[in-house]
Order: structure tokens, then sequence, then C-alpha cells
């Protein structure tokens, strides 16, 4: 199944910085990155992503610079910076808040039995 | 990677860059993203063409992507003007640094008849006015032909127009307070400007697509231009009145230096924000399109009855003469501005019944000076101001007429409105070459009176 634009937007931020708190990378890596440990649950477009790879690095929370690949080609790989951090942290705080509500009541078990009332 | 794919990717990125004029950096950027979608494909066992395909397929959303991107970049804009040392600025600040340097030559070279001797009071004045567009116009053109690689001959044609002009507004032996002076003066920055376009279309100068870019360009470079020198005769206003007040007289020095220095900068910075901070300004312009249409339409009906009710020469003075080729030209930059603002897609619609109502009236106006000129032709022979106006009246009635009937057969569903803006390109030329005569044979003719 696709996860739907609305929610995609919700978690876009955390899960970008997280991302790029494992590795530093550019757009197109973190597009499959992304598609391969979701299991190809979720296909993000380019038109979704590097508008708010810009928007982070407008607000300083990560950075970019021009790398030549191994390919010989020139690539703009992103980097969490310090202040990303910070708001990866706090941002996983709320998360932590809202799966524990969800889960509270019901959503994102996946265990059959746990459907109840 | 295969030649045959070389050119379509670099036709792919040239057609995103005309359509959202995003920075080099982010082009890049999506060029790369597209490579690697490629590649991707490739492994997968497809060939070229077809993973050409199915890559710009998937990359289709591109216009939306620059779109967002564009906006991104938007919001950034007063921070490029205080974070100059963040490093993802650094491209935008050495602009920046090019650009003031820009603006300083241009308020230095408003300096240079200092050199000699010529002081901007009494009949010093005129020889400021009639050079004003030699201290700024050719510092544009020649940043854009830079930027634009522009080809050797367009180089020779540009740099032959400037000294020429240079060379024949300070050699001719004008009279003082003479008409071809004072018509000399409100030409060449015309003439210097159409250059100017020559500059920032480059090559492009046939197509229809560039030319028209450069026409909106320069009505949102005015708008931008209009908001700067606002808040320059504020600074200027302000510093006369704190000196004054403290027993230093200013008022000369601040209009002499500060003020014409900021005046002689503002079409550089102006340039300037259109380039990088379009999206601002390209927001506001259609929209000031659409409200004024109207209200010049009504205004234009209101004297044509006025007109017929006093039936009164109205070309008897020059600056009547001035202010109508004035209107019927901003007839001209706001239907054109509207038109290519609008989707392609609309039909004929009321927006465009407005401004078929606008040229109409605009040619009833241009009508009524040309009656008044011819009148006054016959009673008093040619002189350079009614030769002017008549030269230019003639000019603007056949863009109308030419506007008007593409127009028509737009409504007729004969034509389509890129039809109408490519005649209004077609026609820019003939402009040029009325400048031309205006700046250089038109003072000879009248014996420089």
């Amino acid at each position: 199944m696709r996860i739907n634009r609305d929610l995609t937007a919700a978690f876009v931020t955390p899960l970008v910085l997280a991302l790029l708190a494992e590795a530093e990378g550019y757009g197109y890596d973190l597009i499959k990155r992304v598609r391969d440990s979701s299991d190809g649950a979720m296909q993000w477009s380019e038109g979704m992503l590097y508008p708010v790879l810009h928007r982070l690095e407008k607000r300083g929370l990560v950075s970019s610079s021009w790398k030549t690949a191994d390919s010989g080609r020139r690539r703009r790989y992103y980097a969490i910076t310090q202040r990303g951090r910070a708001e990866l942290a706090r941002q996983t705080e709320e998360w932590r808040v809202v799966l524990r509500t969800l889960e509270g009541h019901g959503i994102g078990h996946t265990r059959e039995g746990d459907h109840r009332e | 990677m295969s030649s045959d794919v070389e050119p379509r990717i670099a036709a792919w990125r040239a057609a995103i860059q005309r359509d959202t004029r995003l920075p080099a950096e982010n082009l890049q950027e999506l060029e790369d993203h597209l490579r690697d979608e490629l590649d991707g494909l490739r492994e997968k066992g497809l060939t070229d063409d077809e993973a050409l395909l199915v890559a710009v397929k998937r990359m289709g959303s591109t216009n939306d992507v620059a779109r967002e991107l564009a906006r991104v970049d938007a919001d950034r804009m007063w921070r490029h003007f205080f974070e100059t040392g963040e490093s993802a600025g650094q491209p935008a600040s050495r602009g920046l640094f090019w650009v003031i340097g820009a603006a300083l030559l241009a308020a230095a070279l408003g300096k240079v008849p200092l050199l000699f001797g010529v002081s901007m009071m009494d009949t010093g004045f005129e020889v400021y006015l009639r050079n004003l567009s030699l201290f700024v116009v050719p510092i544009l053109m020649a940043g854009y032909c830079i930027r634009n690689r522009v080809p050797l001959p367009i180089a020779v044609v540009l740099v032959t127009t400037v000294v020429a002009s240079a060379l024949a507004v300070n050699l001719y032996p004008f009279r003082a307070g003479g008409a071809t002076s004072f018509l000399v003066a409100v030409h060449l920055p015309l003439l210097l400007w159409l250059g100017f376009g020559l500059a920032y279309t480059g090559e492009d100068w046939r197509t229809v697509r560039a030319p028209l870019d450069f026409i909106r360009f320069s009505g949102e470079m005015f708008l931008y231009a209009v908001l700067i020198l606002c808040g320059g005769v504020v600074l200027v206003g302000l510093v006369v009145v704190f000196f004054t007040a403290v027993g230093i007289p200013v008022a000369s020095f601040a209009m002499e230096y500060l003020g014409f220095s900021i005046l002689l900068a503002t079409p550089v910075i102006a340039a300037y924000l259109v380039e990088n901070k379009r999206s601002l300004i390209e927001n506001l312009a259609p929209v000031l399109a659409r409200i004024f249409i109207p209200l010049f339409l009504l205004m234009m009906v209101a004297f044509i009855g006025a007109v017929a009710v006093q039936r009164q020469n109205i070309m008897a003075n020059r600056d009547m003469l001035i202010t109508i080729d004035l209107l019927l030209l901003l007839v001209v930059g706001m239907v054109l501005y509207d038109l290519s603002a609008r989707p392609e897609s609309q039909g004929f619609s009321l927006p465009h019944v407005l401004n078929l109502a606008l040229i109409l009236a605009a040619l009833v106006i241009d009508s009524i000076a040309l009656y008044g000129i011819a009148g006054r032709l016959g009673e008093y022979g040619f002189s350079p101001n009614k030769t002017a106006a008549l030269g230019e009246n003639v000019l603007l009635a056949v863009n109308l007429i030419g506007l008007a009937v593409a127009y028509v057969r737009v409504a007729l569903g004969k034509a389509t409105f890129a039809r109408v803006l490519e005649w209004q390109v077609r026609y820019l030329p003939v402009y040029f070459v009325w400048m031309v005569f205006m700046v250089f044979g038109l003072p000879v003719v009248f014996r420089f009176r």
C-alpha cells in the first residue's frame, strides 16, 4: 500500500533528518533509502523531497555541499547540522508521544488480537 | 553516457531553465537526479531511449518541482541580504558583490562630466540630462553581454551604438534650451534601452519568446525601480531636513550627489532584483495591470468625450505630445503584459474584450493627436517637436492597428494569442530605427535648434 501525501508531509522532516543523521546523502539516494527501508511502500517524489531539503537548509537544519562522486559526476550532498540534530531530538520526543497515543487506541499494532474496542 | 542522450538532457534542462529561471545550482541538482534515475533504469535493462523516456516522465512534475524550489528561494529573499556568510548563500553574495560594484560604477560615471568642468547647475544641467542614460544603461548592457556571452556581431552593434551616441550627444553643437537637445535627451534612453534588449536576449533576439521576456522584464524592473526611488526620495528628504535643522545646508549636495547617485544606481539594483527575486514582483505586476486596464479605459473614453465637446487642438504644446505618446506606449505595455501573463488555453473572454477596447480607445486618441499635428503642420510647417510627434504617433498608430487586427482575428477564431505577441515582437526593430534617427539624424536636419 502507498502512504498518502498528507501523512507523508507530517513525518517527512524527522525522517529526512534521521536519514541524514545515519549518513549524508543526495536526493536520489534518500528516495532510494526510504523506498528500501519501507519495502517499497514509500515512494517519495523529487517534487516533494527537494523543496523539503532546501527548506531545511534554509532553516539551518541541514547543510549542502557539492562533491564529486565515484562516477565522476558532481553531486549535491546533504548533511545534518548541529541544529538539525537538536531538532531531530525534539521531534523524536513528539513522535514518541504520538506513537504511544496511537498505539493506546489500537492504531499501529500489527497483531490481530490487539484490535479491540 | 551515450552521445545520443546528452543533447536531449541538455534540451530538457534548457526547457526548465526557460520556464522557471531556476538558479544554476538547483538546475544541476535536478539534472543529477535525472541522470541517477537514468542509470537506475539502464541497470534494469532498458535501452537509452526507453530509460530517458521513463526518467523524464517520472520527473514529469519537474515544473512543479521547479516552481516549489523557486518559492523556497523567494522566501529566502531577505535572508540573502543579511546572512551572506552562510555557505549556501555564497554564489548569491558574490552576485550581490558585482551588483553593488556596478551600482557604484553607475554613480561614479554620473560624475564624469565634472572632469570636464561641467557641473549640474545652470547650463550644465542639459548636458547631464542628455547623458543621463549613458551613465547607467551601458553598464547593464555590459553585464548581460558577459552573462549571455553574446556573439561578437551583437557586441559590436552595442558598442557602436553606445560610443556613437556618447559622441553625438556631447559633440553636436546643440543650442542651449533648444528643442533638439531636449528631444535627444528624451529619445536616447529609449534607443539605449532597445539596445539593452539586444544584450538581454543575446542571439535569441530573432525568436518571439526572448524579446517578449525582455518586455516583461522591463515592466517588472520599472516597478522595482519605482519602489526603490520612493525610498530614495524619502532618504534624500530626511537628509536635507535633519542637516538643515542643525544648521548645515545640504540641499544641493543631497540632490547632486546622494539623490543623483541613487537615481543612477536604481536601474542596476532593480535589474538584479528582477533577476533574482522575480517571483515577488511577478505576482504583483499582472495584478496591477488588471486593476489599471479598466481604469485607464474609463479615463481615455472620458478624455475622448471631453475633446469632442471642447474641440480644442490638444497638440498645442510639447508636454502634451509627450504625455500622449507615453499613454499610448503604456497601453501597448499593459496589453502585452496582461496577455503574456495569461494562460494560453484561455479563450477570448472579458479581459480580452477590455484589452481590445483599450487598444481602440488608444487608436482614437492617436487619431486625434495626428489630426492636431497635421493641422499645425499645415499652418506653421515642420519643427523638431512636430516631426518627432508625427513620427511617433504614426509608429504607435501602426502598432495599435496591428494589435487590434491581431486581436480581432483571435476573437474570430482565425489566430491564436501567440500571433498577437509575435506581431508585437516583430515590430520592435522599427522603433529602434526611429530612435536612431531621433538621436543622430533629427538634430542635424534641424541644425541643432
